[in-house]
Order: C-alpha cells, then structure tokens, then sequence
C-alpha cells in the first residue's frame, strides 16, 4: 500500500471517531433519557431537557459570581460578604464615591449628632497594642493582584475598665468581666473542622476582649488552642457534661467549671438551627468526637430537644442556682423569642423567686452552620429586630433587668448591624458566620454535607488542608477588631463615648416610604399581635 | 529619672510613656484631654498632668528630663506647612530652662531641616527650634526618625546624618531610640536620622 492508502484509512478512521462516537452517544442518551420514568421533561424533550438541569444545578455560582448585584443575596449580600473579608484581610472599612446601601428600602438608621466627639474624648482602651498580621496591595492588576503580608501593631479597641461589660457580678463567685462587646457564637467542633476552631481560637485569644461558645458539641482541645475567654455551653444532649448513661455527670461540670478558661455557661433552650433535637450520624462519633462529648464512639446520637432536667421556668431556675452553686460561674440561657406569653411567664418568675440566668442569648433564629430543617430556619421564631427589643420591654417591665445581660445574634455582621442591636436593648453581640467568613467559608452553603469546599465547615481532613491555621488567625483577630473600632466610630457619630451608651432613642426605623419611627412601634405591635392570639 | 513626656496622643507618646515605665524612669505624662487620664496611668505614667493652658509649669516641676514629640511626617511632602510646631517646642524649651531641667530630647523629622525655598517663612522656620535647643545650652538629642510605620519594632535600626526621606521605621523604634538616648552620652548634642536598619539601638549612637 502507497502512502495515499494510509491517509485514506486515517481519514475514515478520524471521521468514525469524531462524527460516529459522538452521534451513537446522543442516541444512547437520547434513548436513555426518553424511556426514564422520572423526569417528565426528558421524556418529552431528551437530551435538551438535560439544559435545565445543568443550569439549576450551576444557577447559584453564576448568580453568586456574576449576575447578582452587589446588595442582593443571601443570607448575606456580596457586599456585606466583601466588607467581612476585608476587615479580615486588609482591617479596612473604607470606601469611595458613596455607599451601595439600598436607600429607599425600609431599615434601621443610627441618629447621628451635630457635635459627635473627638478621637480623644473616647472612652477607649488602647493601651496594649496587638501584634497582627495584615495584606497590604502593591499592585491590583487585572489578572494579578500582588499583596504582601506585614506585621502591624494594631489598637485593640477595648472598652475601659469601668465600662467592662459584667456578667453574673452579683450572683457569681467568678463574674465574667469581658472588655468588648463582639464575640463568637456557638459552632461546635464537628460542625466545624479542627482547623477552624483552631484559627478561631487563636484569633480570638490574639484580639483579647472577646469570648467564644463552644456550641453544644462540647469543650474541645482545639478551643482552648489560643487561650480566649471560652463560653460553654450546654445542650439538651449535655454534651461534655454528661454520665455514660446520659444523666448530667455534675463530676464532669464541676471539672469543666474549675477551668480557668472556661467562664460561664450557657444552656441551650430551643434554638432557631435546632429546635428540634440534635442528630449526628455514627460515622462522625469517632474517637475524638466521643471522648468530647462523653458518648460512645461509632453510635449514631439522638439528642432531645428539651432538657430532661427541667420543664418550667421555676425548675429550670432551681437547675440554674444549682450550676452557679456548684461551677461558681454565670449561668446564661440561650433562646429563641416566639411566644410572649411564655417569655413573660418566665421573667415573672425571675421577679418573684429572685432568681434566674445571668444572661439571656436571643438567637435571630436564622440557622448557621447548621444542619437544620428547611421549616424550621425559614418560619419558627422571631428574627432580632422584633425578639429583641421586646425581651428588653419585658425584662424592664419586671423590673430585673439589671439582673441579666443581653446577648444578641443573627446576622450582625458589620459594626452597623451590631450598634443597631446595641440600640435596641443588647447589652453583647453574638456573629457566628461573620467569623466562619473570616476563617474561609465562600457561602457554599453546603454546611450539612460535610463536603464544605474551604475547609471551614467539615471533618474532612482532605478538605481542611485547605485552611491554613496560621494565616487564617489573623483575619479572625483583624475582623474583630475591625467591629469593635467601627463600633467606637458609630458612637462618636451618635455623640457617645462608648459603645456601651448606645440606646433606643439613637436608632429610628424608616419604612420604604421615608417615613420615621421610633423602636418602641416595634414593641407596641408585638404587644398587639400577641393580645389577638 | 523623672521624664516629662510631651506630645501623648499618638501611638509614640504612648509608647514612649511605656518604655519609660519598663527602664524604671518615672514618666509625667502631659495630655490636652482629660479623658485620656486613665490611658496613661495604664501605660505606666507617674503622674498625668492636663495641659489647659500653661499648665507646664506644675508638669516640669522636679523633672529631670522632657522628652517632645512633635508628630509630623517626612513624607507629609516638601514645602508643605510646618512638620514641627516650633512655637510649642519653643515654649516648652523656655519652661524647661527657667525649671533648670538640663536634658531635652526632642523627635522632629527627617525633613525638619528642608530649606526654605519658596519664600515662605513658614517654611523656613522649620530648623528654628532645633537651632534653638543648641543655642539655649541644654544638653540636646534631636531625633529625626523617616517614615512612622505600625509594625512591631525590631530594636534593629540605622542611625546617621540625612538618611534616605522615603526610609521607614517602627514607632516601636523610634520609642526605644527616644528613651535610649536619655542616658546614652554619645547621643548628647547631636542630632541623628534614624531609620529601621541592622544595628541594636543601645550600639546605634556609638557609630
């Protein structure tokens, strides 16, 4: 055969590949997609039908990346997501030409003075500074950005001394006495991997003037990496404080109580991720995960969600009195406002028996890291701007409301959203998310799977190796700060001092019509709608 | 020694107060708001006095030292208005001297001696109170530190005559420096660029 003979056959074979192969696969798809029974529209329409799925399935990609603008999303804004990672990255606020806030949408709105204070007329502690690290742009290209990490000495934004926010200081033998208004809410070592409650931890501990919860999945080594002021808290499922038969071990409290580290407690109550009982597969018990929560390892647990311990607010408060006798620590509760009736029930109770928690968390009830159900994030409990404001009423209408702090959380992200809660009767802020953006997380919003692609919201180790600890700990120390300087900010503007001063009168409500109203609307409608229950 | 330390309100006062505290000197903090009283007592200062006024007098009474600095920054560009206020310099060298302290150390910058060159004389009076500090016979230290910087100091630094204006240096540093040379006698009667560099402060002054 000549050498014409040989190309002849390549180009056949060359044709067979590239046209026969592919027609013969569109027919077995075509085929395969006409005889399925499932979907009704490959039926009709195989193979384009496959059109619709592939764009369901990348549709929140595309609008998270490209088609969304910067104020829509959820459960934050790209915005919103920009200002946290900058505060992390760079421990920059700043902005040019003017806000992207949606003006004419209805919100909140701090009321600022005609003669706000000076840099030096606040009351701030700036004495110790933090060693940091944060980037610094030398070149912002089109395809490149170059940045480098530098170390800075940074002003921790710490409130004085007198006006250090107190929890338990007349109940407790060891009040906690905390110098900053923002910390972490409770995610638990399993909901999040090592590695981010390590960068937590040591971010956290870095920032000085802040707290971490342990969520209820238990006090962890990986917690207490970077020495911070550790909130405990304690679920239905008493993770961490329980005996092998899963009564309350008050041998295991005692000895978490004697830490140093940890110092106060919280019980959680119903909470908006889990209003109902905790679930984690016996593939995630492992060893680890068993010798912190006190349970046996491979077994598949179903907590309740109730504590066993109590069921009205007068045991539950013989419970509390308990905890605080025997840990010598505040005793906190954590809750989601729904019926004002039953709240009101509780805090008569805090009047006539004298007792009571030592602070109260008021969870927005949006749901976080959690693996929750659709039902229950989306409808159960009030969001924070209406559950706030009227817990506060109601604790002051009982005259005890000197006796407990106000822990607020949902969403209060950025240094307005937390003022804003300050306002509106909080005496601390809470941000789960918040903190997860600064250790990583995209919003993937895979945080059930275990497959969270950062690193930041799974056990995977594969995963975790893409969360470099060290790095990550100083974007949770600069985020923190961050807040807690913008906080000082907002109260220079208002004409206060500190943060601490922030009061209802300093916020209004405008509705999408431009008209203004102040916060107690709020609680009269509240009160209205639960008289017509 | 007891240190009268002026200019407090930025991060090298502060830091300035707190290394005095650390090397065992007594330092007097002056402040211009009261608020920031309890800021210095926590930094480490013996006493803290308001400066409403003239109020100098009370603050340099019994001290052995006064330590000025006057915030500016060599990068603020040429021929800009004046880096140093020398009106308060001059004011404070005027009680100093009736007080009979001996020693003035005083932080101006690297451009402090930029010529007048437009013919504004507000310009040319830059220089004016390190001219001064010469004529009035104190025993002097002029630090001219480059371009204040927040990051941590490293201790490591470089000392010279008319260093490089664009050159950094921590206020960490540049805080080490000014207390140094209180007691360093090879830094009495000169004046000294200073920038981050390789040399330990204490074995700077000697080169």
């Amino acid at each position: 055969m000549d050498i014409t003979a040989y190309l002849v056959i390549g180009l056949i074979v060359f044709i067979a590949l590239v046209i026969v192969v592919p027609v013969v696969f569109f027919i077995y798809l075509y085929f395969k997609d006409d005889r399925q029974k499932q979907h009704a529209i490959l039926r009709n329409f195989p193979i384009l039908g496959n059109v619709r799925y592939l764009t369901e399935k990348i549709g929140p990609e595309l609008r998270q990346y490209l088609f969304n603008n910067d104020n829509e999303g959820k459960p934050f804004s790209r915005k919103q997501y920009q200002d946290v990672v900058k505060a992390g990255k760079y421990k920059e606020r700043l902005i040019g030409f003017g806000s992207d806030h949606d003006f004419e949408a209805e919100g909140f709105y701090i009321r600022n003075t005609l003669f706000p204070k000076q840099r030096d007329e606040l009351k701030v502690d700036n004495t110790e500074k933090v060693k940091t690290k944060t980037y610094k742009i030398d070149k912002d290209g089109l395809f490149t950005r170059k940045e480098h990490h530098e170390e800075k000495l940074v002003d921790p934004y710490l409130l004085r001394d007198e006006d250090a926010v107190v929890i338990g200081g007349q109940t407790c033998r060891t009040p906690f006495r905390v110098k900053g208004l923002v910390g972490q809410s409770g995610m638990s070592f399993g909901a999040l991997g090592e590695n981010a409650i390590t960068a937590l931890s040591r971010g956290l501990g870095l920032a000085k003037g802040t707290w971490m919860n342990t969520g209820e999945g238990g006090l962890s080594d990986y917690h207490l990496a970077g020495n911070p002021d550790i909130i405990m808290q304690i679920g239905p499922d008493l993770f961490g404080v329980r005996k092998p038969s899963g009564e309350f071990s008050w041998e295991e409290f005692k000895k978490k109580s004697e830490m140093d580290q940890i110092k106060a407690f919280e019980l959680k109550l119903a909470q908006g991720a889990k209003t109902r009982g905790g679930h984690v597969e016996g593939e995630k018990v492992t060893e680890e995960i068993a010798k912190i929560r006190l349970v046996e390892q491979g077994k598949t647990i179903n907590s309740p969600n109730r504590f066993y311990e109590f069921d009205n607010p007068s045991t539950m408060f013989d419970f509390i009195e308990k905890l605080r006798d025997v840990g010598g620590k505040p005793v906190g509760i954590k809750i989601v406002v729904g019926d004002l009736d039953a709240l009101e029930d509780m805090v008569a109770t805090m009047k006539e028996s004298g007792k009571g928690p030592d602070f109260i968390t008021i969870d927005g009830g949006e749901g976080g890291t959690g693996a929750t159900y659709q039902e229950l994030a989306d409808a159960v409990g009030l969001p924070i701007q209406a559950a706030l404001p009227v817990m506060d009423e109601i604790l002051m209408k009982y005259g005890v409301r000197d006796r407990v702090k106000l822990i607020a959380s949902g969403k209060l992200i950025t240094p307005d959203k937390v003022a804003i809660a300050l306002a509106m009767g909080a005496d601390l802020v809470n941000i789960a998310r918040g903190f997860m953006i600064s250790v990583g997380c995209i919003m993937a919003q895979v945080c059930h799977t275990n497959q969270c692609p950062v690193g930041v919201a799974t056990t995977s180790k594969k995963l975790q190796e893409g969360l470099i600890v060290e790095e990550k700990h100083y974007r949770v120390a600069n985020y923190v700060i961050s807040l807690r300087e913008g906080l000082f900010n907002l109260a220079a503007a208002a004409g206060l001092d500190s943060p601490t001063q922030f009061k209802r009168k300093h916020i209004v409500h405008k509705d999408d019509l431009g008209r203004i109203s102040p916060v107690e609307e709020i609680i009269h409608a509240a009160v209205k709608a639960q008289h017509h229950k | 020694m007891r240190v009268a330390v002026i200019g407090t309100s930025e991060a090298v006062g502060e830091l300035v107060i707190k290394e005095l505290k650390e090397k065992d000197h007594q330092p007097v903090a002056i402040i211009k708001e009261k608020n920031r009283k309890p800021d210095m007592e926590k930094l480490g200062a013996s006493d803290v006095v308001i400066d409403e006024g003239n109020r100098l007098e009370k603050a340099f009474s019994a001290c052995d030292a006064v330590i000025y600095i006057a915030g500016s920054s060599p990068r603020a560009g040429e021929s800009k208005s004046v880096l140093v206020d020398h009106e308060e310099v001059i004011d404070s060298m005027t009680e100093a001297k009736r007080q009979g302290i001996e020693r003035f150390v005083l932080m101006s910058a690297i451009r402090a001696n930029e010529k007048d060159n437009n013919g504004t004389t507000r310009i040319g009076d830059k220089h004016k109170p390190d001219e001064q500090l010469k004529q009035e016979g104190f025993v002097f230290t002029i630090i001219r530190p480059g371009h204040l910087t927040d990051k941590p100091g490293k201790g490591m630094i470089r000392m010279g005559k008319s260093l490089d204006i664009d050159s950094e240096i921590s206020k960490e540093d540049v805080a080490s420096v000014l207390v140094e040379s209180l007691n360093n006698e090879s830094a009495f009667n000169k004046i000294f660029d200073v920038t981050s560099g390789n040399v330990p402060i204490h074995e700077a002054f000697n080169h």
